[in-house]
């Protein structure tokens, strides 16, 4: 406990005061990406549901962020809860394919949707303001203004460990069996007398909240939201983030999510090889060490 | 004993094939009911359309008096059917505690606690071991301690003794005995081990090609020529151990 206090006030004090607001930018990132993964971990780590819309789904909450800010002109904090909301609804819908659609068809079929939602932020201009994108403000909370990266990182932080303590609380309790039952095996929990088509949807609802709430974050942290940023390109680099972590480990969703918070950064400015570097990272993970680095860190645990 | 469950005419065809023709049987509580017969006689698609992982084609079922629609698979446990399956089935990243505990906090009220359950069935020692890392004979007995906790009325189990050790067998033919004494549960039991069959069952019925072609109390099935024919051999079944 005492450990974790420590990990908590350094994280707060420390980055806001040494370090570039570049680099603060950076942790900003980082953090929308810890959401993100975590939430598709759920899904595909451990309910083992193989959806590929997390873009899409960060997307939404992107836009219904910046859209209720700056057309309705909501406060950063009303428009939260809403985005978080539009993007839990909406993956929750899309759960009732995962009903009756094997793995491979979910997969499709959510990439699909992915696509589908693309062309709609690119054409509903009156809405989205099209390919030219939409300006998102900066939060302003009770007068104050968090416009800075290192403002918006003090801003961010306390919620997205808030997100993760109750990631925990899901993972370890009753819900959190029962999702990893559905994983393992259908037919069992239909034999306890659980429909996994209820377990299948509370999985992708609380996937949407945690995308919805990193496309808030992102859309106030990068101040600029447009239809490019929401593609198949985030799905892939979170899924690699959560592989390379190791699929269903809390552990290994923000390893994975940071250590690709920092590649991403690095080769920003050479798209291909961006991709590039997710296969390869990929493919090394899968080589070398199948359960990812939180598989590592576990096997040294319990050696005597 | 009163019918809890009946199955009457019912027929589950595949296409061409008929698995299960004109089946029709009853389970009551408190009675272990085995069903045997030689490997594709349609025993497995039986439980399956029992507990509603597949449908059937005609017929009808009825629990406790009233006819049972085609419900799918969780609605049936819910009504209090719960089953073991041929290949084990279990929830593998999870312990073996917590497969239990799956199923257990379903229940209002529950029969046992998830100690007493596996305690039972003697996985006391591996409860926190992960699922996956059971031995084979471990995870059928687990599969058993997690279809109990679901307090059923009615426990299908799909051949629960196949790679048990002797030890573990005994364990199993014991504990039947208690759930149906105890909980007054109805039991139907899939299985090939012949003496454990004679052992616990209060009734069995035999199928070959689909078809039941005896019901009855066990030595009166068991020396049954048509059943030996079909099913036990050339060998007299009752010198089996």
């Amino acid at each position: 406990m005492g450990a974790w206090a420590l990990v908590v006030v350094v994280l707060w004090f420390l980055p806001s005061r040494v370090l570039t607001d570049y680099q603060l930018y950076t942790f900003n990132l980082a953090l929308v990406n810890i959401l993100l993964a975590i939430g598709l971990n759920l899904v595909i780590g451990v309910a083992r549901q193989f959806a590929l819309f997390s873009g899409a789904l960060f997307g939404i909450g992107a836009y219904v962020a910046g859209i209720c800010q700056v057309r309705y002109g909501m406060s950063f904090l009303a428009a939260l809860p809403l985005a978080i909301v539009a993007a839990m609804l909406v993956s929750a819908a899309t759960s009732l394919i995962a009903w009756r659609a094997g793995d491979l068809y979910l997969a499709m079929i959510t990439f699909g949707f992915g696509e589908i939602f693309q062309f709609f932020l690119v054409h509903a201009d009156g809405l989205t303001n099209g390919p030219d994108g939409l300006a998102v403000p900066r939060p302003n909370i009770a007068g104050v203004s968090f416009a800075a990266p290192g403002e918006l990182y003090l801003l961010f932080l306390p919620l997205t460990v808030l997100a993760i303590a109750i990631y925990r609380l899901i993972e370890t309790g009753k819900l959190g069996r029962l999702l990893t039952a559905l994983g393992d095996s259908e037919p069992a929990l239909a034999s306890t007398g659980y429909d996994h088509r209820v377990v299948k949807t509370i999985a992708f609802a609380i996937q949407g909240a945690y995308a919805g709430l990193a496309g808030a974050f992102f859309a106030a942290a990068v101040g600029f939201i447009d239809p490019y940023s929401f593609g198949l390109s985030v799905t892939l680099q979170q899924l690699t983030a959560i592989a390379i972590g190791g699929l269903g480990s809390l552990a290994g969703a923000l390893v994975g999510s940071i250590t690709l918070t920092l590649i991403d950064r690095v080769l920003i400015d050479f798209p291909g090889v961006r991709e590039l570097a997710y296969g390869v990272c990929l493919l090394i993970v899968f080589l070398a060490v199948p359960r990812g680095l939180a598989g590592i860190l576990s096997r040294q645990k319990s050696l005597p | 004993m009163s019918a809890l469950l009946e199955l009457e005419d019912v027929c589950v065809r595949f296409g061409g094939l008929t698995a299960v023709a004109d089946a029709t049987m009853s389970f009551a509580e408190g009675e272990v009911h085995a069903l045997i017969g030689p490997n594709g006689a349609g025993k497995s698609t039986v439980i399956n359309c029992i507990s509603g992982f597949q449908r059937r084609s005609s017929g009808e079922i009825r629990l406790g008096g009233e006819t049972l629609p085609h419900l799918d698979a969780a609605a049936v446990a819910r009504r209090g059917i719960t089953r073991s399956f041929q290949t084990p089935q279990l929830f593998s990243r999870l312990s073996v505690i917590d497969n239990v505990r799956v199923a257990h906090q379903r229940q209002r009220r529950a029969r046992l606690r998830v100690d007493d359950l596996l305690e039972l069935v003697g996985l006391t020692e591996v409860a926190h071991h992960q699922a996956e890392n059971l031995a084979y004979g471990q995870q059928r007995l687990l599969e058993v301690a997690r279809a109990l906790a679901s307090s059923p009325r009615l426990l299908l189990l799909d051949e629960p003794a196949a790679g048990l050790a002797s030890e573990d067998t005994e364990r199993l033919s014991r504990l039947l005995k208690l759930i149906v004494t105890q909980f007054g549960v109805a039991v139907m039991i899939v299985e090939h081990n012949v003496p454990l069959v004679r052992r616990v069952a209060d009734r069995i019925s035999v199928m070959h090609h689909g078809l039941v072609i005896a019901t009855g109390a066990p030595d009166d099935v068991l020396n049954d020529p048509a059943v030996i024919a079909a099913y036990l051999g050339g060998g007299n079944p009752s010198t089996e151990h």
